[in-house]
């Protein structure tokens, strides 16, 4: 949880700042881990999974600049559950020290051999409140971009939660207390029991700042306070206004039919819902009247995404969405007048829980407001939140209602400033100019990492492409310095929480530009971004403008999250349509479309071409190569063509279920027999999701840990994608196989997958719900139809095994 | 580039829209602003702010030029001004070609015939014609979705001489005026008075 692979107690149950101690490492985690291993009570910090080693994963300290890679110190916090235990280690540490020789009481002396690997046990300090919460690289930044113009800065303090609310309420007005001494005020406070959270945000005056600048953490009364678990930079993402495109009126949209029960919520800004693209076909719901806020002119990025997830990119629009779309303010103008921010005066997390709350259980004892939707969107990357090591509050809430309420959640992977600097010469030359950029993408990928809430586990993050539906010819006063389809220069890049996979997908999320700089004599020159918002390219966007038609031109990982919630809800449109079939297995039935959804979103994601240019832009070890890749591809981009899809050459086959701890599911995926004894190139794709309940006190976080072994030798293919390692680390493992060996099988063999789970935190309170998608492509020189084949073989299994009790495939 | 012609018809947007269609920055200058934040400064401050023009791709765009560089023969003002101006034209003048100029006016005549002749390109926006001015009023009546009272010619003719700016808020004013009083709007009436309301402006 903090700087390091921190462990938490199992049993902590009121976690308590005299109960935590932390221990700052000398060396490595691994060392530490082996040698508390035999230590009675202290175990349970070397509960590493072999698999969490990656030896050269070591973090580095980030500074804005980018320049510092020193190592991070490595931490470790546990939560002790007496008060006089940690007492007893601190002192016992501390005697140790002065006198090394000394004898311990019985059964205390394998310590010695952890002392030895320890700087320093101690209580939890002024440094660990700040580390790795971004709040003093923001404040140094403040500081220098404003100097004092500001005259107090707002932040967002985690207090240690105590479940007794006598406790907690007296740990917040102690807390108060000392905002108020320092001058500072409350502006607002929440508490969320499911996640842990109490938090408080606060203005504190300039010199508060100034003094930790100079002095250090520990030296505002603020910082010092047991009470106080984290304090992070509060900054609200800001989005910039858009200029709006001149003469390119949103195309008219098809009439249909517009379901009424929502399926997809947006939480975004106020959407113009008179846009012609957008005239009925919004439930727009603002409790808060946050809609008073605006001026028409300012509802942009609401309208901007209201119209991507409606109808994609107006540049070529598609069938519009099947139901109306849940609209739920989160935004107002930003302060300066210009664009839009996430509310400012309240905690994003409480604001986020609400919205949820609203939907599904209503407010007071109003009824849910929007009880039929199934997917959310979300697209607030918090820019002084950069994704280090530790969850975010908002990640563990948005965590824990995916599970509560059995959704699909895609959040977009934040966006990154693409100004830069490169060479002269690549200026010239677009090929090497490509290259060199997804270079410099990777070389600054410590700077370009997930912002929060994208770490989530249960969510599928989703990073863009630079890819969108404009066409024309560009002035020569700008550089497009990607190939259409590479990863956006924007578009933030993994690993995820634990080194998962994340973001899991990529999709357009429309092309940015630089301004070709002019002629230097420099060797290297400083890129920065040309403004497309008015002409393209970008993806077009409905726009309030003068006219109900207005639009204008967008690029952003944002955009590309509206099309995946588009891709998420066309698939449902799939799954709700199938047909069970007389004599056929059933269709997992609709508690499970949303895993499947998530499922089948990720089976549609392929590295494909974009793997070939990044190993022909970088220099990339072989052995490091498929982990290089997947940090900066995911899983790859979502091929349209292959969403919820089959044809006569691939074949899909469903799968779902409920799971519990160390239970095994089986399923088989019938051998077409035109495979048998070929050397036809054949693909195998599995992929497996889940909402995993999440122990939110223990630093493994995820409790369900499911996953699969892809069948290999039994089809001659071999895994060519994502690393084996990474893809089990989040809740959606996704495993792509080729091969071209012949095997020998006969009629009726079948490849087996089983679906195992293990529990990692905590009881599973109710099995875990989970969807699999198992295809099979072959190349299209199999003149047979291998869907009919397998469709044929499933067909007489069942009639086999009528009694079987099963649900789509699993045998 | 220099724009010329009388205010409202479109000097500021086409220079705002070469910046747009380049998808270049742009910066605009207003006179009084510089001279006054230059006064008692040294020139190095001002040459300081052209630096970092200098290295980047932009449009310029200097509006009222002619306060810059009118012609000095009998003028009043200080030596201090005197000095910030012609600073600010030599550094003009010094521009790369990668950033774009565009200076506007109302009063061409009163350049002096050297800021006249830097300029490559000079484009006058005169107010429109008859003609012109039906052609706005028409697409004005298709964008407001409404009729504006009398016919686009008519109405182009009792507006002559009116800016393209002028035409357009008098073609909103109608349609405002229209909208508010429903379900009772007398279109005609509306018309009729606010015709007789610009012209009794424009008379002054
Ligand atoms: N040639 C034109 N065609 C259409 N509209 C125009 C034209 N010229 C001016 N306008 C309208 O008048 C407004 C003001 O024009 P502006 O560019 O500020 O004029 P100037 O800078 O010449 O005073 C513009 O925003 C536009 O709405
Ligand atoms: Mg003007």
């Amino acid at each position: 949880m903090q700087a390091g692979r921190a462990a938490l107690s199992r049993t902590a149950s009121d976690p308590d700042p005299e109960l935590v101690v932390v221990f700052d490492l000398a060396g490595s985690v691994e060392e530490f881990a082996r040698a508390v291993s035999g230590v009675p009570g202290l175990e349970f910090l070397a509960e590493h999974e072999e698999e969490d080693v990656d030896p050269d994963a070591d973090f580095h300290m980030v500074s804005k600049d980018g320049r510092t890679d020193k190592a991070v110190p490595e931490s470790l916090y546990m939560i002790m559950t007496n008060a006089r235990a940690v007492t007893q280690l601190i002192a016992l540490f501390h005697r140790w020290e002065a006198d090394p020789e000394e004898k311990f009481a019985r059964g205390l002396n394998p310590l010695r051999r952890v002392f030895a690997l320890l700087r320093e046990i101690r209580r939890w300090g002024p440094e660990d409140r700040v580390r790795e919460t971004g709040l003093l690289e923001d404040w140094a930044d403040t500081l220098q971009a404003i100097g004092g113009a500001r005259s107090s800065v707002r932040i967002e303090i985690e207090l240690w939660f105590r479940a007794d609310p006598a406790r907690r309420a007296a740990a917040q007005s102690e807390v108060a207390r000392l905002i108020g001494n320092a001058g500072g005020t409350v502006v607002h406070t929440s508490t969320i029991a499911s996640i842990d959270y109490h938090g408080v945000l606060a203005d504190l005056p300039h010199r508060e700042v100034q003094a930790v600048l100079t002095d250090g953490p520990h030296a505002i009364e603020l910082l010092t306070t047991d009470a106080i678990m984290f304090v992070a930079p509060a900054q609200p993402m800001a989005i910039p206004g858009l200029e709006l495109a001149a003469d390119t009126p949103a195309p008219a949209v098809a009439d249909g039919p517009v379901g009424d029960a929502p399926r997809v919520a947006l939480l975004d800004g106020v959407p113009l819902a008179n846009h012609s693209s957008l005239a009925g076909r919004l439930v727009l719901d603002d409790p808060d009247n946050i809609a008073a806020r605006y001026v028409s002119s300012q509802q942009q990025h609401g309208t901007a995404m209201a119209s991507l997830i409606v109808h994609g990119d107006l540049g070529r629009p598609r069938a519009p969405l099947s139901a109306r779309l849940y609209v739920r303010p989160i935004f107002e103008p930003h302060p300066s007048g210009n664009g839009e921010t996430v509310i400012q005066d309240q905690l994003q997390v409480d604001l986020v829980h609400r919205a949820f709350h609203r939907m599904f259980e209503g407010d007071g004892d109003q009824p849910p407001a929007a009880p039929s939707v199934r997917i959310v969107n979300l697209s607030i990357g918090d820019p002084a939140r950069v994704f280090v090591r530790r969850l975010s509050p908002m990640a563990k809430l948005l965590d824990w209602l995916a599970h509560r309420y059995n959704l699909l959640v895609l959040v977009s992977a934040g966006n990154h400033p693409i100004a830069t600097t490169v060479p002269t010469d690549a200026i010239s030359d677009p090929g090497s100019l490509g290259r060199v950029l997804v270079a410099d993408g990777r070389d600054r990928a410590l700077h370009r990492r997930l912002l929060a809430p994208a770490e989530a586990v249960n969510v599928v993050t989703v990073g863009a492409l630079h890819a969108d539906a404009w066409s024309g010819d560009l002035p020569d006063t700008v550089l497009d310095g990607l190939e259409d389809g590479m990863p956006a220069l924007y578009s933030a890049v993994g690993f995820g929480y634990r080194r998962s996979v994340k973001p899991e997908v990529l999709l357009p999320g429309g092309r940015s530009l630089f301004q070709r700089p002019p002629a230097v004599t420099s060797t290297t020159v400083p890129l920065s971004p040309a403004r497309t918002s008015a002409r393209g390219p970008g993806m077009l966007v409905a726009a309030p403008g003068r006219d109900r038609d207005a639009t204008a031109y967008l690029y952003g990982t944002s955009n590309a999250t509206a099309l995946a919630s588009r891709s998420a809800s066309h698939i449902f449109d799939v799954l709700a349509g199938l047909p069970d079939r007389a004599g056929e297995f059933p269709f997992p039935d609709a508690q499970y479309h949303p895993v499947l959804a998530k499922t089948l979103l990720v089976h549609a994601a392929t590295w494909g071409a974009l793997s070939t240019a990044l190993r022909d832009a970088l220099d990339l070890e072989t052995s490091t190569e498929r982990r290089d890749i997947t940090q900066m591809l995911g899983y790859g981009a979502v091929d349209p063509h292959h969403v919820a899809s089959a044809s006569r050459t691939r074949v899909v086959l469903l799968g779902a279920g409920s799971i519990t701890k160390d239970q095994r599911h089986r399923f088989s995926f019938p051998m077409p027999p035109a495979l048998a004894a070929t050397t036809e190139w054949r693909r195998l794709t599995v992929t497996l999701g889940w909402l995993s309940p999440v122990n939110t006190r223990t630093q493994r976080h995820r409790m369900a840990r499911l996953f699969f072994q892809p069948p290999q030798t039994e089809l001659g293919v071999k895994r060519v994608q994502a690393q084996h390692q990474t893809v089990r680390k989040g809740t959606v493992q996704h495993e792509v196989l080729e091969g071209a060996a012949a095997v020998a099988f006969a009629a009726g063999d079948a490849l087996t997958v089983d679906v195992d789970c293990r529990v990692d935190a905590g009881r599973l309170d109710a099995p875990v719900r989970y969807g699999l998608a198992v295809s099979l492509e072959v190349a299209a020189t199999v003149q047979a139809d291998i869907h009919a084949q397998v469709r044929e073989q499933l067909q007489a299994r069942l009639r086999q095994r009528a009694a079987a009790q099963v649900t789509a495939v699993r045998g | 580039m220099l724009l010329e012609g009388p205010p409202g018809n479109g000097k500021t947007s086409l220079a705002e829209a070469i910046a747009a269609e380049c998808m270049l920055p742009f910066y605009a200058v207003r006179y009084e602003g510089i001279v006054s934040s230059f006064l008692g400064e040294t020139t190095s401050r001002l040459d300081h702010v052209f630096e970092f023009v200098r290295t980047r791709r932009c449009v310029l765009f200097f509006d009222e030029f002619d306060t810059i560089a009118k012609e000095r023969a009998d003028n009043h003002e200080t030596g201090e001004i005197k000095r910030v101006v012609s600073t600010l034209l030599l550094q003009i003048d010094r521009l790369p070609p990668h950033v774009i100029v565009v200076c506007a006016t109302n009063h061409g005549e009163l350049l002096d015939r050297a800021a006249w002749r830097r300029f490559q390109l000079r484009l006058a926006l005169e107010a429109p014609s008859r003609a012109e001015a039906t052609a706005f009023l028409e697409s004005m009546r298709a964008r407001l979705g409404g009729d504006l009272g009398l016919a686009p010619r008519t109405l182009a003719d009792r507006l002559k001489g009116a800016s393209y700016a002028e035409l357009e808020q008098f073609a909103q004013d109608i349609r405002r005026r229209y909208v508010l009083a429903l379900p009772d709007s007398d279109l005609g009436g509306i018309v009729r008075t606010r015709l007789e309301q610009w012209r009794s402006q424009a008379h002054q």
